[in-house]
């Protein structure tokens, strides 16, 4: 048998043509997103990348650990580990940043530009620079939804929600499946008071993630603030069921608690949160938590004991246990009334007008009115009513472990009515329990109020 | 406006054979098209698990649900059409084809979760998976019409690779099947989903273009005539139109590019304008319209061709395909178009596609019945036999079961005879029933070949009974190159002159000459069968048979057919290419045998036709011939006184040699006998018989001495040069002096009855050569005295030499006692006896020489007259 030419040509296109599709394949299934020569590392670090977007922080810092152990020079091990180290262990934060920084030509262009971006911030500190970078690595990767994140991050950083929002949607358009987006969108929408696009998102993120304790307990965290506790406790159990030191999810039922009005239940809980928590801020604030707890609960003693056996007046003063000692000195000097309330520090230049300063500012403010209404002076106290509480009430979704805005606004109410402005307070209360109708302690002091509106006087608060 | 149709025969439709590159590309299509079909199929039949959920296609983001599937695990799981499925299995979902990756992660009657909106709410269910294959019966039936479309298409494509209306038949015909196939399928929530329907999309754009392309092509090429006559700038304008519609490449693509380019400038106005999509099935509005228009402008296209068909037949055959058309697509047009885009309903679809089924039946009809397409298609009758019967054994099956049912049905019914009854009216009513459908499958189906069959049939008996070449030449291949619808048929007879075979005239492949004795010849006789010329390789041919094959490729000649009778090569059919361009199958060969069976049978009549008449005429100058012979012997015997004479001649052949006369010589009462045997028989030797016996009157007018006449006779037959000798006695009889004056030449001397001494030979002269032997013989005279009583026989060697069956001469001797037995006898009568005992002699064997004597008896009173006998006729007589 002859064959044509035309089919030996034919024959060997069509061979070559498989040969080298196989090859691609080959290449493309064997092509890994980070540099390093070791199998093994790689899989730690995957493992760690995998925890990480759990927010299992301490399981992916182990796993990066894990990861450097077997490869030394694992250029993005080093990388993700300082940066999860930033807030708990700067110093080995930067040391692990500078120890990257010597492997930085020996990597891909990718891995340059997500050292480069933390560089600026963490090394530099120069955000606009690490924004700038951000947007060239966006330009470089569209479809890496890390990058929209990281970008979307700092747009919030910097008080741009909206816009943050927008990178958000476009983040999911290229991956809908990119799970922690839909948390934090779910938290932007919760802060802005929208609950039910915070719940869609939660929810999204739930069915993304339904083997992590995180989305459980998000949506937990947004229920025990709306009040719709049996279903924050289903969610928030769920959370331990998957990973039972969570202390997240123990917070946020120890906030339950708090708004059923079971102080006790609440101080054991915090109590339970704080020793597992693994960075110094939620430690610090479930710590808080549990004082005032047990303030509330009647035992002021302890309360103040467990104020001053805070972890953060332990820990060596630096710019994030500086904020939190800030905090306790307000809490103690506002809420527990142990002294004056201390006049807020200046914010640096970057937080002028964003959330947190507004939040510091209003903890301030409040915790000032408090003291002046115990005082007889109602001005301040008015003012602040009249001024701050419609902001407040337009900005309900902002929650913490310990409610301490709304227990705040409870205590000037209950120190209003007490000094017959019964008005105001009641006004008060009708914001604190619009965002959650079943807020025990406003439901308590509600009830004082309209009980005793006729007596001549109000009796003094747990704290006064 | 005018539109030129030619013909539907007319080789419009024969076009250049197609390239290499065009063959690969339709080869390619039918290959992608089917392979596209064929997964679109698989992924219809394949069990998958499913949770009964009907997508809407087109929405998004997420999965709207159109329908639910009763008893699937969606509408189980409480999910309602409207709802919104935002996730599955874990993942979100963007569009439906997102979907199947994650159902094919999963199990049947796995549970999986679903992530679902309810207007604003948001839950999760769980769905337990089923089995479900998504194809449906309207379903196979889409798949059945798409094959049946693209059976047609490829089936008229490959008998007619060169006709451009052929090849824009089956890109029709395949882009209807991705359209059924891959378009109007129920979606299967598979990837396979995105891709097929793609497929189909773009079918379904192209088709309408396609379709009206079609129908500028066939029957034949639409030839628009409407810028004749105007004039100025309006007549320019429309001729430059004109020639836009009739040549221009530019129209095709303007045709084929406006559907999609509406498209795309449609939805790019949407886009700009920020307004909401009209979307129908995907597509605006517009784009149906302008679809539905081009299917209108393909239907009136076709109109006009049935419209402005010239003849019967094709308008017949035009009919039939504008009727099975407008039944096919009208309906599909409306419902399909019309209904979504006003009623917004689809429910009808699959009713609509129902009738589409028209189309390729007509086609197919066509092709069967008209030969549409030059397209030649033989339905096997046992085929369509088997089937009927099987039809009709299933109505009497079912007619039973009817009336089982029937009678244990009802009590009126019950009885045992009514069931009988009605299982013999069913028996009886099934064969007249099959006979008719048989009869009317005859009629539609099989009149085409039952006309070709009669034709053959007529053919060979006007092939075997027509007697004339010229006429049979022309029979042989004038009437077969019609009925077998070839290009070009050449018969080669022997050339007289050196008996090759060779065609009649140059320009019917004159160039084709096979000489007597080649190798081919041989070969061709030796196999007596059709032989295809690829099957001829050279190695086994001469020369000469090279040559020939040569020449024939040369002239187009496909088939070679030896006309072959009794090993004889009669002739050669040249059989050039079928007019279809198909290959010649063996039904053609068989056709082809039966034809040059004839023609053999045929030739060889004609040639026994020829010699017939040619003997025919011979004959009927021998009758005339044998007439005038008779009329030269004598009528009436010579009066001598006392002598008596009777003369008797039988010829061998109708025409003999022999003669006898006599020749009075009033002057002085004598009279001359002339005896003559000419060498050789029949006219030839009869005219001799006629110019020697002239020759010898005329001379024995002037000199009665029979030496002298012989000497002259010789000279003159001696001139004559033809080799042929005249035996000649001349006697000169003396009644008065009752001699005998005479010369031999060449004759047996006469015998003589003389007393009881027996026969014996009179003296002989001595020179006795025959006349024309030699050029100057003096021949010598001799003279006999007579006496009364004397019994003389002259004659010729006919009698003496007279042959039995054995091949034994009957002799002188017993020509002797013969005579001397019967001499009492009067003379009729013993010449009677004298035939008669040599016939005897003689029984069985033919006659080979003429019989001629003449009797003489001296008896001294006065002859009696007798007339002369002359017997005719053959020896068998």
């Amino acid at each position: 048998m002859t064959v044509s030419r035309k089919w030996q040509v034919g024959t060997a296109a069509a061979v070559l043509a498989v040969a080298a599709g196989s090859a691609a394949a080959y290449y493309v299934s064997t092509r890994r997103e980070v540099t390093t020569s070791s199998a093994e590392a790689y899989e730690a670090y995957r493992r760690g990348r995998e925890n990480e977007l759990k927010l299992y922080r301490r399981e992916a810092a182990a796993a990066y650990a894990e990861a450097l152990a077997k490869d030394p020079g694992f250029f993005m091990a080093m990388l993700r580990l300082a940066v999860l180290s930033q807030d708990r262990d700067p110093d080995r934060s930067r040391s692990l940043l500078l120890g990257a920084s010597r492997f930085r030509d020996a990597v891909s262009a990718r891995e340059r530009r997500i050292f480069d971006i933390w560089a600026k911030l963490m090394i530099d500190k120069d955000v606009p620079a690490a924004e700038r970078l951000t947007d060239e690595y966006l330009k470089a990767y569209p479809d890496e939804p890390e990058g929209y994140q990281f970008r979307a991050m700092q747009l919030m950083k910097s008080g741009q929600a909206d816009k943050a929002m927008e990178v958000f949607a476009h983040l999911l358009s290229v991956n809908p499946n990119y799970a922690i987006a839909y948390n934090i969108i779910g938290y932007q929408w919760m802060g802005r008071g929208d609950f039910a696009k915070a719940e869609d998102n939660l929810k999204k993120y739930r069915f993304l993630a339904p083997d992590q304790a995180n989305p459980y307990d998000s949506l937990g965290e947004l229920y025990a603030n709306t009040g719709r506790y049996e279903e924050a406790e289903e969610n928030l159990r769920k959370a331990l069921e998957l990973k039972p030191d969570f202390f997240p999810a123990i917070g946020h039922l120890a906030s339950v608690a708090v708004g059923r009005g079971d102080f006790k239940a609440a101080g054991a809980l915090f109590h339970q949160a704080a020793k597992l928590a693994d960075e110094i801020g939620s430690a610090t604030h479930l710590a808080i938590g549990e004082a005032l707890s047990a303030m509330e609960a009647g035992d002021r003693a302890g309360a103040a004991a467990l104020l001053d056996a805070n972890p953060v007046l332990a820990t060596e003063p630096g710019e994030r246990t500086k904020e939190l000692r800030e905090v306790v000195a307000l809490v103690r000097g506002g809420i527990m009334g142990e002294g004056a309330v201390p006049s807020p520090p200046p914010a640096p230049k970057t937080d002028h007008g964003s959330s947190g300063e507004q939040r510091r500012l209003l903890a301030y403010g409040l915790a000032r009115a408090i003291h002046e209404v115990r005082a007889g002076d109602l001005t301040g106290a008015r003012s602040l009513v009249s001024k701050e509480l419609p902001a407040y009430a337009a900005r309900t979704g902002e929650f913490d472990y310990y409610p301490y805005f709304p227990m705040l606004w409870v205590s000037l109410a209950g120190e209003l009515g007490r000094a017959g402005a019964a008005g105001e307070a009641a006004e008060i209360l009708k914001v604190v329990l619009a965002r959650n109708p079943r807020f025990q302690p406003a439901l308590d002091a509600q009830r004082r109020i309209r009980g005793e509106a006729g007596a001549a006087t109000i009796p003094a608060a747990p704290g006064a | 406006m005018q539109v030129s149709a030619p013909p539907a025969t007319a080789p419009d439709f024969q076009g250049e054979a197609p390239s290499a590159g065009r063959r690969w590309a339709v080869f390619l299509l039918a290959i992608a098209s089917c392979l596209i079909a064929l997964m679109s199929v698989v992924d219809m039949f394949v069990a998958r698990p499913w949770d009964g959920v009907v997508p809407d296609p087109y929405a998004a983001p997420g999965i709207l649900i159109q329908d639910l599937v009763p008893g699937g695990g969606a509408e189980k799981a409480g999910i309602r059409p409207g709802d919104v499925i935002l996730g599955i299995g874990h993942r979100m979902l963007s569009r439906p084809v997102d979907a199947p990756p994650e159902l094919r992660r999963h199990g049947v009657g796995e549970p999986v979760r679903y992530l679902v909106r309810r207007g604003e709410q948001v839950f999760e269910v769980t769905v337990v998976l089923s089995a479900y294959r998504a194809a449906s019966l309207s379903y196979f039936y889409f798949v059945f019409l798409g094959t049946l479309f693209v059976t047609l298409g490829w089936f008229v494509y490959s008998k007619r690779p060169s006709d451009p209306a052929a090849a824009v038949l089956f890109f029709l015909c395949t882009l209807f099947l991705l359209f059924f196939v891959c378009r109007l399928r129920p979606l299967s929530y598979y990837w396979i989903d995105y891709f097929v329907q793609l497929a189909g999309t773009f079918a379904l754009f192209l088709l309408p273009a396609v379709f009206l392309h079609f129908f500028l092509l066939f029957p034949s090429r639409k030839d628009l005539r409407f810028a004749e006559g105007a004039t100025g700038r309006t007549g320019s304008v429309l001729a430059a139109l004109q020639r836009f519609l009739n040549g221009s490449p530019l129209f095709l693509v303007l045709l084929y590019t406006l559907p999609p380019a509406t498209y795309v400038a449609q939805m790019a106005a949407y886009a700009g304008s920020g307004r909401p999509e009209r979307l129908v099935y995907g597509a605006p509005l517009l784009s149906w319209i302008l679809l539905a228009d081009y299917l209108v402008l393909g239907l009136l296209a076709l109109f006009h061709s049935w419209w402005t068909a010239p003849e019967k037949r094709q308008r017949q055959q035009i009919l039939v395909l504008l009727v099975g058309t407008l039944s096919g697509t009208v309906p599909f047009v409306l419902v399909v178009f019309w209904f979504p885009t006003f009623f917004k309903s689809d429910r009808l679809l699959a009713w609509a596609v129902v009738p589409m089924a028209l189309v390729p039946l007509s086609f197919a009809y066509s092709i069967v019945r008209f030969r549409l397409f030059d397209v030649q298609v033989i339905v096997k009758k046992s085929i369509v036999y088997a089937l009927v019967t099987a039809a009709v054994t299933g109505f009497y099956a079912l007619a039973v079961v009817t009336g089982s049912r029937l009678a244990t049905s009802y009590v009126l019914f019950s009885s045992p005879l009514f069931a009988f009854s009605f299982a013999l009216l069913v028996v009886l009513v099934v064969d007249p029933l099959r006979r008719r459908i048989q009869d009317f499958v005859d009629r539609r189906f099989f009149r085409d070949r039952a006309d070709f069959q009669r034709a053959l049939v007529e053919m060979s008996r006007s092939v075997v009974s027509q007697l004339e070449r010229e006429k049979l030449h022309d029979l042989l291949t004038g009437q077969t190159a019609d009925l077998l619808r070839l290009e070009k048929l050449v018969l080669l007879t022997p050339r007289p002159e050196d008996g090759a075979l060779a065609a009649p005239s140059a320009e019917s492949g004159g160039g084709l000459v096979l000489p007597l004795g080649s190798r081919l010849g041989l070969l061709l006789v030796e196999r007596g069968d059709p032989v295809r010329m690829t099957e001829l390789g050279p190695a086994r041919l001469d020369e000469a048979s090279r040559r020939f094959r040569e020449a024939a490729e040369r002239e187009g000649v496909r088939v070679l057919v030896p006309v072959v009778t009794r090993g004889r090569l009669l002739g050669l059919l040249a059989v050039g290419a079928k007019r279809s361009e198909e290959e010649f199958g063996p039904e053609d060969l068989d056709h082809l045998t039966t034809i040059a069976n004839q023609g053999a049978l045929g030739l060889e009549a004609a040639a026994l036709h020829e010699e017939l008449t040619r003997r025919a005429e011979v004959e009927r100058d021998l009758e005339i011939a044998r007439d005038i012979q008779i009329s030269l012997f004598p009528r009436e015997l010579p009066r001598l006184p006392g002598i008596e004479f009777h003369g008797v001649s039988r010829p061998a052949k109708v025409v003999g040699g022999d003669f006898y006369d006599f020749l009075p010589f009033p002057e002085n009462g004598r009279l001359g006998l002339v005896v003559g045997d000419v060498s050789g028989k029949s006219i030839p030797a009869s005219l001799l018989m006629v110019a020697a016996k002239e020759i010898v009157y005329a001379r024995a007018m002037t000199d009665p001495d029979p030496a002298v006449v012989f000497r002259e006779a010789n000279r003159r037959i001696y001139a004559i040069k033809r080799r042929m000798f005249v035996a000649l006695s001349y006697f000169v009889v003396d009644p008065e002096a009752l001699t005998l004056h005479y010369t031999i030449g060449g004759q047996p001397a006469p015998l003589l009855v003389r007393g009881e001494a027996g026969a014996v030979e009179i003296p002989s002269p001595d020179v006795r050569l025959p006349l024309g032997a030699l050029r100057d013989t003096v021949y010598d005279a001799r003279t006999f005295y007579l006496r009364r009583g004397d019994l003389l026989l002259f004659y010729t060697d006919g009698l003496n030499e007279a042959m039995s069956a054995e091949q034994v001469p009957y002799g002188d001797e017993r020509l002797k006692a013969s005579l001397v037995r019967h001499a009492a006898r009067p003379l009729p009568e013993l010449a009677d006896e004298l035939l008669e005992d040599i016939r005897q002699f003689t029984f069985g064997a033919e006659q080979y020489d003429d019989q001629t004597f003449v009797l003489m008896r001296v008896d001294g009173g006065e002859t009696s007259l007798r007339l002369g006998r002359i017997e005719a006729g053959r020896a068998a007589e």
